[in-house]
């Protein structure tokens, strides 16, 4: 499959989680691949504002009229914010899925994540 | 992997297709299960169905055959009569369910993909010694599920015939494009709607032709998806979740489906036998009270006590609510809630009558 969208400003997970990340804050959502691999999704749990994730943990869960998925952490840090809307509307994770933020992790400044990709290597791993 | 006749125009109307019971099916198509779903409950949806299971019965024997071999008497039906149906083993557990079409020449059995061999095995076995001829002819037929509100003017319209004067659970042998097309006003989405079997090469021209007619008004190509949601919200079963051969049909509601007035069906000592006795297990429909999918195989509680499992859940697309069911202690059917176990946790889900959705009359 082509044609899903990889903006070339944000970094990607393996798992398929963009990365927004602006000094010591981190925004994580899902792709435009992934919700499309899901399908319809039709719920989303998200983490309470103060949790504190190590690299890889299980931050929130989507899902879809097909199955269940995790959403991992990206980088270490601690949330700060939760985008609540998307509990009650999960479906503008598929019309927007770069608009729909999950949540803004707050992150030791200077952290990196090396195995992160760029939009060229991601797009390698979903068209590849 | 099997095709279905149907298989190219899918890849062209840009389906996802996947693995189910030995076949390439549509699982969804551009629109998506949702939207999918919703069109036919307010229009109409177009399924291929070809996959299910189809077995051609003729000969001296058959009307005795399917006396022994169907839970349903087809004692007095006749050619036009279309019955809803299970097989059972001596036990009165379930082989499969079907719908069994009389026609001129015999009878049509269409029952599950998942049961062809099983099935096709079981009656080849139960019909030795008799004047009973067996054909598989799943993979020499096409069938097309077309279903909605607006399913009675767009068969007209296509096929040429009165679709309307056709009864819920009759069929009639319709002509299109000089092909017979064996027509069923039957369904498995809850709304009215036909089920159309027809030599496979014609089964994608037929099925491209009700969709042009269609579009304008709003149908749409639908897939597995969405005929499994459509089936969870009429609380129809499927086999392998509501009924299996753990499952006896009177624990599944489908009392309505065994004819005990028929003395002669496999498995009727058994569920005779299970009918005279209180229930130990029911079938429950259920809606989340807290928010959180409930799926096929998470465990039901009530307070610390385990009793009983899921059966199928979803989003209920036309409630706005996750729904599902789920095999039961027989107490269950008298509470008012229980919980159900969703990724380690126990969330409340409120005990509903049967079924979430049916259409309006």
């Amino acid at each position: 499959m082509t044609g899903f969208a990889v903006p070339s400003d944000l970094l990607f997970a393996s798992t398929h989680e963009w990365c927004d990340q602006q000094d010591d804050v981190v925004t994580v959502g899902i792709t435009d691949y992934a919700q499309d691999q899901l399908s319809d999704v039709v719920f989303v749990e998200l983490p309470e504002v103060g949790e504190d994730f190590e690299t890889g943990q299980t931050m929130a869960t989507v899902e879809s009229v097909k199955a269940a998925a995790d959403i991992y952490a990206p980088m270490a840090g601690r949330v700060t914010e939760v985008n609540g809307t998307l509990l009650d509307n999960p479906e503008e994770i598929n019309s927007d899925p770069y608009g729909s933020w999950f949540l803004r992790l707050e992150v030791v400044p200077g952290t990196a994540n090396p195995d992160l990709l760029d939009a060229a290597g991601y797009r390698n791993l979903t068209e590849g | 992997m099997l095709q279905t006749g149907l298989y190219d125009l899918h890849v062209a109307l840009q389906a996802r297709m996947v693995a189910f019971s030995g076949w390439s099916m549509p699982v969804q198509y551009a629109a998506g299960p949702i939207t999918e779903h919703m069109a036919v409950r307010r229009v109409g949806g177009l399924f291929d169905v070809s996959h299910m299971a189809r077995f051609e019965l003729r000969g001296s024997g058959v009307a005795d055959f399917l006396l022994r071999v169907l839970t349903r008497s087809v004692a007095r039906r006749k050619p036009g009569d279309a019955v809803y149906s299970l097989m059972t083993y001596s036990d009165g557990t379930v082989i499969d369910d079907l719908i069994a079409v009389g026609k001129e020449d015999g009878w049509l059995l269409v029952a599950n993909a998942v049961n062809r061999n099983k099935d096709l095995e079981w009656l080849r076995q139960q019909a030795t010694g008799q004047d009973v001829d067996i054909v598989d002819v799943t993979e020499q037929t096409s069938m097309l599920a077309i279903q909605g509100p607006d399913a009675v003017r767009l068969v007209s319209s296509v096929l040429g015939i009165d679709a309307g004067s056709l009864r819920r659970f009759k069929a009639r042998t319709a002509i299109w494009e000089s092909k017979p097309v064996l027509t069923t006003r039957t369904g498995y989405t809850g709304e009215d709607g036909f089920e159309l079997v027809l030599p496979r090469t014609e089964g994608g021209s037929l099925f491209q032709h009700l969709l042009e007619a269609g579009r304008p008004r709003g149908w749409l190509p639908c897939g597995l998806a969405a005929r499994d949601s459509l089936r969870l919200e009429a609380c129809l079963p499927l086999y392998g979740h509501e009924i299996s051969q753990n499952i006896n049909p009177l624990e599944a509601d489908l009392a309505w489906a065994v004819s005990f007035r028929n003395p002669r069906f496999i498995g009727r000592d058994a569920l005779l036998k299970a009918w005279l006795e209180p229930p130990t297990r029911r079938l429950c429909a259920f809606r989340m009270e807290d928010k959180g999918v409930p799926r096929a195989g998470y465990a039901v509680y009530d307070q610390d006590r385990r009793i009983g499992t899921v059966t199928s859940g979803n989003k209920s697309p036309t409630l706005d609510q996750f729904i599902g069911m789920a095999l039961c202690d027989a107490s269950a059917t008298e509470m008012e809630r229980f919980t159900v176990e969703i990724r380690g946790r126990r969330l409340s889900a409120l005990v509903v009558p049967k079924p979430f959705y049916s259409r309006p009359a």
